[in-house]
């Protein structure tokens, strides 16, 4: 439990540690967030460079407050690779990439849900 | 009275829904807090009517771009604070932000929320002055509601109170004149505070008060090094007045010199502070008041007939309180009540004799001695009552005049008979009963004008 505390301390702090909010925050992230990378998906797939570096700069911060550094990390590079133009293959490894990590991440929060 | 205060409303604009719920909840940790969310500038511009006291917008949102939607928002609202929070530290963009009227700019990090709350709180207080600043504004107009301030009913005084309305409605100079002691400074506080110019101050000068030598200085203000001890910029008091208005007490008093410099400003509408170069322009409002007859003094030299003119605008002449009949009485009556509660002691009532007495003065002094026999009678009375050997006249008010020219006996009656008819608003029920002789000998004198 510990582990999870720190891995939500930025959004406790933002809630003034009301665990009723933190969780709701949750669900709220959880809802949202597979229609988000949805969308990144497909700008990815269109190679539609200015959409795919104004969805991922979006999503970088919101990860964040669950813990989701390494994530974080990869749409920052992602929205980066989009603003210099990469190659589209470049694009499509990384989204893939993303999609995978993502889901693994999604999952362990949901069962962290659960418990809170 | 105190207004209710509002909470603190708060626009917060974030396509991130996440972000934006999370900034949503972390702000109405605080209850004075009522927070909306927006996801578009175009819902923030259509809601900007709910009056928001502070926005928090995100710089990159999908449809309009944060630099546009600030400026749309400054076109409307200029005062209002936008805090851009962006996800790019970009300086170039900042400071073009906070060129374009930005209140403060925060990159999204780990301290956004405590510059956030830091910067909503800072508004918050400076908001609340605000309001302290308004009611205060709020309680001065409502001291200065001049049916509060200026007590009577007699005729003599409704006619001011219809030209006292006709000046709060215009802008037009108002020339204020009557017997020391009937109130001008307060009828001309009265126009202002009743009028559009309310927020703007009210300035006041004693013409009579200041040397001849320093009223330049004063009414015109002087730049640093203008002359000796001019060791600072001073401002003058009709820029001091800009928006609001300028009373001039006691206006005939100003020497030929100055008069001049007076009649220049006015028509010019602008002014050069002593030492100076600069043109300033003024658009106070003019109040002048005297207890003396200005076209008299025009007559006889002592003030420029041009300048007479262009102070006269709408007269409003005080009547003395002599002539404003039971005006003393209801008067009395208010003044017992402040002066009982001032001085902690419990409230009274005049006596029929007391009453009488009061009745029988002729004021030289007008309200002002009448506020000043009033206190001291309500201070010598120990009682309930206040009765006619409480009442102590000073000056020599007792109609003296009288005798001051010499006449037949036949003259002193008609000016006895004039002087209660006048405290008696042309009563002459209460004017024959008072002098003991019967009406049909007034209505005869007034019939063949003898009186």
């Amino acid at each position: 439990m510990s582990g999870q505390e720190d891995k939500y301390a930025l959004l406790r702090a933002y809630l003034d540690n009301d665990m009723q909010q933190v969780k709701e925050m949750l669900v709220l992230f959880l809802d949202n967030i597979p229609a988000d990378l949805t969308e990144l998906t497909t700008f990815c797939r269109e190679h539609d460079f200015a959409n795919i570096q104004k969805s991922a700069h979006r999503m970088k911060s919101s990860v964040k407050f669950f813990g989701l550094n390494e994530v974080s990390e990869m749409l920052q590079q992602m929205e980066k690779m989009a603003e210099n133009n990469a190659k589209p293959d470049d694009i499509d490894a990384m989204s893939s990439l993303l999609n995978r990590k993502m889901e693994n991440e999604l999952e362990i929060l949901r069962k962290e849900l659960t418990l809170l | 009275m105190l207004k209710m205060k509002r909470p603190l409303r708060i626009f917060v604009v974030e396509d991130d829904l996440f972000y934006g719920e999370l900034l949503k909840r972390h702000l109405s940790l605080n209850h004075d807090n009522e927070v909306h969310l927006f996801k578009t500038g175009k819902e923030c511009l259509e809601k900007l009517y709910l009056k928001p006291d502070v926005i928090s917008l995100d710089y990159g949102l999908p449809d309009i771009p944060g630099d546009t939607v600030l400026k749309k928002i400054k076109v409307d609202y200029p005062e209002l604070p936008v805090i851009i929070v962006s996800g790019q530290e970009d300086i170039k963009t900042a400071v073009s932000l906070l060129r374009g009227g930005a209140y403060d700019y925060f990159v999204k990090d780990g301290d956004t929320k405590d510059r956030l709350w830091n910067a909503v709180n800072k508004i918050r207080q400076h908001k609340n002055l605000r309001v302290e600043l308004e009611e205060l504004k709020d309680e001065i107009e409502q001291k200065y509601a001049f049916r509060n301030i200026i007590k009577g009913s007699s005729p003599s005084l409704k006619k001011v109170f219809a030209l006292m309305d006709k000046a709060i409605r215009s802008n037009i100079t108002v020339s204020i004149s009557g017997e020391t002691g009937t109130g001008k400074e307060l009828v001309a506080k009265a126009i202002h505070y009743n009028s559009p110019r309310a927020k703007k101050p009210f300035i006041p000068i004693n013409v009579s008060a200041i040397p001849n030598e320093l009223i330049e200085s004063e009414l015109f203000g002087y730049e640093k090094g203008a002359f000796t001890g001019a060791n600072t910029r001073k401002i003058g008091k009709f820029e001091l007045a800009g928006g609001g208005t300028l009373f001039l007490d006691e206006v005939a008093e100003m020497d030929a010199n100055m008069q001049t410099k007076l009649l220049r400003v006015i028509q010019e509408k602008e002014l050069t502070r002593i030492g100076g170069h600069d043109v300033v322009k003024t658009d106070a409002r003019l109040i002048v008041a005297t207890h003396r007859n200005l076209a008299e003094e025009v007559q006889k030299g002592n003030f420029r007939q041009d300048l007479y003119y262009r102070l006269l605008g709408l007269p409003i002449e005080l009547p003395p309180l002599r002539q404003r009949g039971v005006d003393v009485l209801l008067l009395s009556k208010y003044f017992v009540k402040l002066y009982c509660k001032e001085n902690g002691l419990e409230q009274k009532t005049f006596t029929k004799a007391a009453r009488d007495k009061l009745m029988s003065y002729s004021y030289p002094g007008n309200v002002r001695e009448l506020s000043a026999v009033v206190e001291l009678a309500a201070v010598m009375s120990d009682g309930k009552y206040i009765d006619e050997q409480h009442i102590s006249f000073n000056s020599a008010g007792v109609p003296s005049d009288f005798l001051a020219e010499e006449t037949t006996l036949a003259g002193y009656n008609k000016k006895i008979i004039r002087y209660f008819l006048e405290k008696f608003d042309n009563n002459v029920f209460l004017t024959a009963e008072k002098l003991g002789i019967g009406k049909s000998t007034i209505y005869r004198m007034l019939k063949n004008k003898n009186i």
